[in-house]
């Protein structure tokens, strides 16, 4: 079996003027695990009680916001289309 | 391996550096749900190896069970926090199923990069014998390391099992009076990780000291 597509990603390298989707966390869920901060670093951090908060909607674009949202090991991350009200994931 | 427990061994184009104790989070289906999985191997290069356990039979048992040897599977990593101190003190290792799978590189690594010589204590625990694997691999462990002690805990043994049953938070109240000092590091199902974190405080040891792993 092989491995395709390991990403490393720590945040995007041009910062995104505007993004659509917007990031939610849900604080009792999050158990600190930091998928999202390594996925989207310049949207996540992780505070004091080792839980995520979003430090900036659009410090990473939007596939970047969803694979961090994706990659949550307890789907502590909501995920928003502004345009149109549309939860994105969890689906 | 045994039982419902199966590994996977991944093989990446490109160099794969982690820490032991980091998963990976698996592409597990096309519309993006992902499952995450504790990396079970010592860093190697290009290889990791994936312990599954799929007896739940959701999303990621039917993905890795789907797959055939060659197949390609995409990964996100390495991830996670959960990961040995520089210095850690005595550690104590508690797991519940296939919360041993950060285990089995931290303990490797201590004991055969780190030449750590100071006391690890491993306490696993399982429901039925015929579901151990790795049983030889953490015996030679401990035949090869004195500063390595090695525990099963079945909770539902057969007649013949001499050794500790019943829940691992019982086991470790019989090992000791007092794990102070110790620093510990907690995988397995939750209500494991709150009661043996409960047991330990009352024990001695620093709530600073108690490191989990709780997505099992």
């Amino acid at each position: 079996m092989a491995v395709a597509d390991q990403t490393y990603t720590v945040g995007s390298e041009n910062k995104p003027t505007k993004t659509k989707y917007q990031v939610k966390v849900i604080n009792d869920k999050c158990i600190g695990a930091a998928s999202c901060v390594a996925v989207a670093a310049m949207t996540f951090k992780l505070n004091d009680a080792n839980k995520a908060d979003i430090i900036d909607q659009d410090g990473n674009v939007d596939s970047e916001k969803l694979l961090a949202a994706q990659s949550c090991p307890t789907a502590a991350i909501e995920v928003i289309d502004m345009a149109t009200g549309e939860k994105i994931w969890p689906k | 391996m045994a039982g419902n427990y199966w590994q996977f061994d991944l093989e990446s184009p490109e160099e794969l550096p982690f820490l032991a104790g980091q998963y990976v989070s698996v592409r597990a289906a096309d519309d993006g749900r992902r499952r995450s999985y504790s990396i079970a191997s010592v860093p190697d290069g290009n290889k990791i190896e994936l312990l599954i356990d799929v007896t739940p039979m959701g999303l990621g048992s039917k993905f890795f069970l789907a797959r055939n040897e060659g197949d390609t599977v995409e990964i996100l990593g390495p991830l996670g926090r959960f990961t040995l101190p520089p210095s850690p003190k005595k550690v104590l290792f508690v797991a519940t199923g296939s919360g041993i799978v950060p285990f089995r590189p931290m303990i490797r690594e201590l004991l055969e990069k780190r030449g750590f010589t100071d006391e690890i204590h491993l306490d696993w625990g399982m429901r039925y014998e015929e579901d151990l694997f790795w049983i030889d691999e953490f015996k030679k462990l401990e035949a090869d390391h004195p500063n390595f002690k090695f525990d099963v805990v079945l909770s539902k043994p057969t007649k013949k099992w001499s050794a500790c049953s019943g829940h691992v938070n019982d086991c470790l109240i019989k090992h000791r009076v007092s794990w102070e000092g110790w620093e510990a590091f907690l995988c397995g199902n939750q209500e494991m990780i709150e009661e043996v974190a409960v047991t330990l405080s009352g024990l001695g040891v620093r709530r600073e000291d108690v490191h989990f792993e709780k997505f099992f």
